[in-house]
């Protein structure tokens, strides 16, 4: 801004009076020019020596700009403004950044652009948890430490290089030092029961549970196959250990080592001794961070840019026991690394060309060496023979919490992603057209040993009636020993999946109208199947003749036989879509916009080592009927195991077997999209509507391939016998067959509306908030709910999605505190107003219904038939209560559990029953000082959950029958959440 | 009282002859030099533009004296001068298009289009507006030449709009009182704030940090720096019209076009969102009905203490219904020269 000042005005007076008149002008003319303007533009001009005119500093790639020189034509106060043009732009353009007047160290520091911070969380400032007071927890520790910095400007090498205007650079850092304490609230075994007391072991209804003892099982000579087994009608007869205990010397000595390991309860949340353990183990997490770009303008039409980015880092999380056993993740090192650059020219103004290459690469590992780990000889220690070293022996006790070292332990991976790139747009007339292709090429290396020491399975049947619910226990069957499962996996080698992908898209923009714009696109895509670099995968071929039992189903290996590489075909899908934007009548303040795509989806390259079965192997031992005898004891061992390859047509046989569709259609979406928004001066109405059907979809869980009819439930009992089931599946000699998680048999519809309302920055305050009400079906059933209830009929799996929520609502809002100088409520003195200004509120809500409710019954008595069962409803009762309350969220009245050898009706999950809504506030107050022109500080709380709400946890959703009924059905057990406090401050220049 | 305020353009070369023209003329010109003089000591002049809307759209009635009235902390300030639309202008055509030709080119287009409409009374100025300030064309009413310097525009690089604005608004601003003419500027940009630089985004440095809450209110480095660039800038009021061709939807833009819509009112101006690639031509149009149609008001301001202060203007207007005025509602005393 420019305005005389009085110091200004009496200088130009007391010149006045002290020169003649005859000089003023020309005094005048220097003044103006000389001593006001070059001390603004750093001239070395006086008034006495006025400065040559100068042009106005150019960028080297700049056009000269043609002389515009008034003529006389031009009004005086329009020549003269043009005049002031050149001595302005002239000084701006020297004295901003990049400028060339700023040679001063201070002037060069502002051509940088930066700044450092700091996060700061500790326990001190934080709620304590919801779910930590109600297991009577104290506030566990919590230090972390975030820090970082930036730095933008040139590239500057003194003497060198001076990369102004040319060559720019980007640089930033973030380290994180954290450790954080994590609840954990489960069951494991009463003091009593560690030795062998199972007097206080009871159900969910309060009732003894009896547990028998395996080595009295005979047949019942009084037992009536016409009849359903019963407590009256039992096939099987067992005698229960006297006082409900095992004796000492009945104990499992490997049971009893790996005991040792097993931690005592520590708390009694309830009911019924159950809830007794609580872990509050310390995870820690070491990121640093630093990514580093380079941009480089090579002409007026040129530019370079490169960018690297590091990340590396020990992922630690929480311990559940502090010994070997733990049954958590290991600590893990994370590494990433990405590369980019890329060269864009401007041909014509018409046409510009962009050509980039990138490099992602993604490492994850534990933190010892594979062969540190493998030379751990826990299976030893414990009496486990029979086993390859690497991990602690994993012992699974269904509710309880688990011994040993969780799948995958050893799992480590290395993804490479690498990309090469071309954009081409041309401009004509009403079209605008892009060309865009795309090579890309994807590499995962993995090693993935799932039980390199092996895992074993209690389900507690053996301890049981056999056919008789609510009776036995999984630990008291780990006590003796007797594991009805047992598998371990010797991996040999890492596997190296390929893949490629070619991509072209025309994308044409037509403005049809100054109201309606038209766009078109057409996609062409091809994607290779995947391929094991060393060709070190397996599939079925069903049109082979196995050997061993002459049935159809041969295992097959890539690149041998004859056989090619891959199993799964090339895929080319084409991927249309068209979009429109128009304003009715001409209107800026009404578009409406729409859209239509098709797209498609290519299988993963997934890091679990699937189809890799004859190149590795997983021995794996059932029990013939786990009602009735054990797979293994584990004090005889795991019995010994020729180590892979093994690369006959038999080697699948009695195995898992990975399978690959040779003729598969991949995952196909249809998505529209339909907006119409309005404009009302400071605010803006959004009105959304979107859809999207897919076909094909992957499931997520595992789909049985070789699964028994559900009709074979009719043979009730018999279906507990392993070889029998084995001879009803279609193919026999394999005791599963599937596609991994990607098997395209999933559909989905997802219909959302969205209104929208947007207020812009007035007033200080700008705010959002969107609502929207969506539903959402499928058959997909999620990896971490189980497989479907039966694979022979997928569309039986439609139900309301898992995710969907009906009703959303977020909002956020900006509000700058009306207190300071020059806003509503200011203060004359100085002080005051330099503690009250720049105090800025920002906060942001959510709350969201609940996801539907996944009932799922009790026991699953169908004989392996049914994957994960549903539960039965009960006609004429409703599911609802009138006020839904923890005590009672649901009538579970409305539910019975299925009768053995029979499905259930419920659908996957429930239509109208819903588990709680979330709320969240998060809420962060600033406060922004000025520590000079370029420098400031910026203080900042933000507090997360800063009401210190308690959301509910999800409802028990397992329906007992009416017999053994389960009492947390339809109950909530606690609440999680807490306030969250994080303090901060940013210094940018 | 006119003359004070030129600066004229020194040319050595010549001075000998100016000295002797402007001996030639001092009789001529001693009663308006002297007339001239700087006003009371006691006061500071500013140059605020001003736009009189009538259903938000603005209207250019003849303004009397009379009619309208400034004021500071309820205090009547002194009006010296109304420059009124159709008076000579000098507009400035900035640019920070570095996206994609879909926006670009309609954008180029329209500015034409516009250019070719204005009248004779207005010189345009091109710059571009990345990273520094550089100059395109000088101001010229050659609309041919503009033409083809519009259509040569560069459009590939970084975003710098935030990096250039405030060398744009001082150089604008103080040009505008450094002058007796309007001066006008519209800024189009089609920039995303990912593609800056500086990295706005405030993106996740390490994937592996799970628990990183200082992103839950992702746009703050943003908003401190929009809001940095809003008190720097507000010593420089100019008619500022930022046109944004291609505004993205995502929180991050939304909240880089709140604070361009914050920095273009504290400078008395406006920011126009374009809401399809069909809307960039009528979107421009309006920015340029704007920048055809705002008045400059020029009005003492008595010393007072440094700061920023408000200023109210108050219009009497038997117009129906009755209009808005459009202006920088706070000023800084003193100039930041």
């Amino acid at each position: 801004m420019y305005a005389l000042s009085i110091k200004e005005n009496l200088t130009w007076n007391r010149k006045v009076q002290l020169l003649c008149f005859l000089c003023f002008l020309v005094v005048n003319s220097s003044f103006q020019s000389s001593t006001k303007e070059a001390k603004r533009a750093g001239s070395q001009s006086s008034p006495s020596n006025p400065p040559t005119p100068q042009p106005p500093l150019l960028r080297p790639e700049d056009p000269l700009p043609s002389p515009s020189v008034p003529s006389k034509s031009v009004p005086p106060e329009l020549n003269q403004a043009i005049q002031e043009y050149q001595l302005q732009i002239e000084r701006v353009i020297a004295n901003y950044p990049g400028g060339s007047n700023r040679n001063s160290s201070l002037k060069n520091l502002r051509d940088y652009r930066g700044n450092f911070y700091e996060y700061f969380r500790n326990d001190i400032l934080d709620a304590l948890p919801h779910e930590v007071r109600q297991a009577n927890g104290k506030k566990s520790i919590l230090r972390r430490n975030q820090f970082g910095f930036s730095l933008t400007g040139p590239v500057k090498i003194p003497g060198i290089y001076d990369g102004r205007g040319k060559t720019f650079f980007s640089l930033i850092y973030e380290g994180t030092r954290e450790k954080i304490s994590r609840p954990f609230l489960a069951d494991v075994p009463t003091s009593l029961q560690r030795v062998g007391d199972f007097s206080d072991l009871v159900d969910n209804a309060g009732q003894q549970i009896v547990i028998y003892d395996p080595n009295t099982t005979r047949a019942n000579p009084n037992y009536d196959s016409s009849l359903p087994v019963s407590k009256s009608n039992l096939e099987y007869l067992r005698t229960a250990f006297p006082g409900n205990r095992i004796p000492v010397d009945r104990m499992d000595p490997v049971a009893l080592e790996a005991l040792s390991y097993y931690p005592y309860p520590n708390t009694n949340v309830g009911p019924f001794l159950r809830n007794n353990f609580f872990a509050n183990g310390a995870e820690t997490n070491t990121p640093n961070g630093t990514v580093l770009k380079f941009d480089h303008n090579l002409s007026y039409q040129q530019k370079l840019t490169w960018s690297g980015r590091i990340s590396s880092g020990i992922d630690g999380p929480a311990p559940i026991f502090e010994n070997p056993a733990n049954p958590g993740d290991p600590k893990r090192k994370v590494r990433s690394r990405r590369g980019e650059f890329s060269h864009t020219v401007n041909i014509s103004p018409n046409w510009i060309n962009k050509f980039s290459v990138d490099s992602t690469y993604i490492s994850l590992s534990v933190t010892d060496t594979l062969e540190e780990q493998f030379q751990t000889q826990f299976p030893i220690q414990l009496g486990l023979t029979g086993l390859h070293a690497g991990a602690f022996p994993r012992f699974d006790l269904a509710h309880l919490v688990d011994i040993g070292s969780r799948p995958r332990s050893l799992y480590s991976y290395r993804r490479a992603r690498h990309r090469v790139s071309n954009s081409v747009s041309v401009s004509h007339k009403k079209h605008n057209v892009k060309f865009y292709g795309r090579m890309h090429w994807r590499q995962v290396n993995s090693f993935n040993a799932k039980n390199p020491s092996g895992r074993f399975n209690f389900s507690g049947q053996l301890t049981a009636l056999p056919g008789i619910n609510n009776t036995g226990n999984p630990f008291a069957q780990f006590l003796l020993g007797m594991a009805d499962r047992a598998e371990q996996s010797i991996v040999l080698h890492p596997t190296y999946l390929r893949s490629e992908q070619y991509d072209f898209t025309v994308t044409d923009e037509y403005h049809l109208t100054p109201n309606v714009t038209w766009t078109f696109w057409l996609g062409a895509e091809l994607k290779t199947a995947r391929r094991e670099n060393f060709d070190r995968q397996s599939s079925l071929d069903f049109n082979g003749l196995n050997p061993a039992n002459g049935r159809p189903g041969i295992l097959v290996f890539a690149g041998r036989n004859g056989r090619p590489r891959t199993f799964s075909p090339n895929q080319f899908n084409w991927e249309p879509g068209m979009g429109v934007a128009l304003s009715p009548g001409g209107s800026r303040k009404n578009v409406i916009r729409a859209n239509y795509a098709l797209g498609s989806e290519s299988f993963p390259l997934r890091t679990n080592g699937f189809a890799s079965l004859g190149f590795n192997a997983e021995p794996l031992l059932i029990s013939p009927n786990r009602q009735l005898e054990p797979a293994l004891i584990l004090r005889q061992g795991f019995p010994p195991v020729a180590n892979p390859p093994n690369l006959s047509a038999t080697a699948a046989n009695d195995q898992r077997a990975g399978y690959f569709e040779p003729d598969v259609k991949l995952p196909s979406l249809h998505m529209w999209w339909l907006e119409i928004e309005r404009d009302l001066s400071v605010f803006a109405i959004r009105l959304s509507y979107n859809g999207k059907r897919g076909t094909h979809l992957f499931m997520g869980a595992k789909i049985e391939l070789n699964p028994i009819d559900p009709s074979f439930l009719r043979l009730r009992d018999k279906l507990n016998n392993l070889e029998f089931s084995q001879s009803l599946r279609p193919f026999p000699q394999f005791r599963s067959i599937s596609s991994g998680h990607d098997y395209p048999a999933g559909s989905s519809s997802i219909h959302r509306g969205e209104l929208r309302l947007d207020k812009r920055l007035s007033s200080g305050l700008s705010f959002t908030g969107a609502y929207s009400f969506s539903k959402s079906l499928d058959n997909i059933a999620e990896r971490w709910f189980g497989p479907p209830q039966t694979s022979t009929n997928l569309q039986a799996e439609k139900a309301i999605s898992s995710y969907d929520r009906t009703h959303r609502f977020r909002a956020s809002y900006l509000y700058e505190l009306p207190f300071g100088q020059g806003r509503r409520f200011s203060s004359s003195n100085t002080w005051i107003n330099t503690l009250a200004d720049g105090w800025r509120m920002s906060g942001m809500s959510i709350f969201r219904t609940g996801t539907p409710i996944q009932l799922r019954p009790l026991f699953n008595n169908t004989g392996r038939v049914a994957g994960s069962l549903r539960v039965n409803s009960i006609a004429s009762v409703d599911p609802h209560v009138h006020k839904p309350s923890p005590f009672q969220w649901f009538n579970t009245a409305a539910f019975d559990q299925p009768p053995d050898f029979t499905l259930g009706d419920v659908s996957r999950n429930h239509p109208t029953l819903r588990n709680p809504g979330f709320w969240d506030l998060d809420m962060s107050l600033s406060k922004r000082v000025s520590l000079s022109e370029d420098w400031t500080l910026e203080l900042f709380g933000e507090a997360f959950n800063a009401l210190n709400h308690a959301n509910l946890n999800k409802p028990d959703p397992v329906i007992g029958s009416i017999r053994n009924p389960n009492t947390n059905a339809g109950r909530i057990i606690g609440s999680s959440g807490g306030r969250i406090v994080q303090l901060g401050f940013r210094v940018s220049f | 009282m006119k003359k004070q305020h030129h600066t004229t353009h020194y040319l050595p070369c010549f001075a000998p002859w100016l000295t002797t023209l402007a001996f030639c003329c001092q009789f001529l010109m001693v009663p308006e030099i002297w007339a001239a003089l700087p006003p009371s000591p006691k006061t500071i002049r500013f140059r605020v533009p001003l736009w009189i809307l009538q259903n938000g759209i603005p209207i250019t009635p003849p303004l009397l004296q009379e009619d309208l009235a400034f004021f500071a902390d309820s205090a009547p300030l002194k009006i010296i001068r109304q420059t009124e639309p159709g008076s000579p202008t000098l507009l400035f055509l900035a640019f920070d298009l570095v996206g994609d030709l879909t926006t670009i080119t309609p954008a180029k287009q329209a500015i034409i289009n516009q250019v070719q409409e204005l009248g004779p009374e207005y010189w345009v100025g091109l710059i571009l507006a990345q990273e520094t300030l550089s100059v395109l064309q000088e101001p010229t009413r050659n609309k041919k030449l503009l033409q083809e310097k519009i259509e040569g525009t560069r459009q590939i690089g970084k975003a710098g709009l935030l990096e250039s604005i405030k060398a744009l608004a001082d150089f604008s601003s103080s040009l505008m009182h450094r002058s007796e003419v309007r001066i006008g500027v519209i800024l189009v940009t089609d920039s995303d704030v990912g593609n800056y630089r500086f990295d706005y985004l405030n993106s996740s440095i390490n994937q592996s940090d799970r628990r990183d809450l200082s992103r839950r209110f992702p746009d703050r480095a943003l908003q401190e720096e929009l809001l940095r660039i809003s008190n720097a800038i507000v010593a420089f009021p100019v008619p500022l019209l930022v046109v944004h061709v291609d505004p993205r939807k995502d929180r991050m833009n939304r909240t880089y076009q709140e604070g361009l819509g914050q920095v273009a009112n504290i400078m008395g101006g406006r920011l126009f969102l374009s809401k399809s690639p069909g809307d960039i031509t009528r979107t421009l149009q309006e920015a340029f009905d704007w920048a055809t149609s705002f008045y400059v008001i020029d009005f003492e301001v008595p010393k007072r203490s440094r700061g920023l202060f408000k200023i109210e203007a108050r219009f009497h207007s038997s117009l129906s219904p009755a209009p808005y005025l459009n202006y920088p509602v706070q000023i800084f005393f003193p100039a930041k020269d």
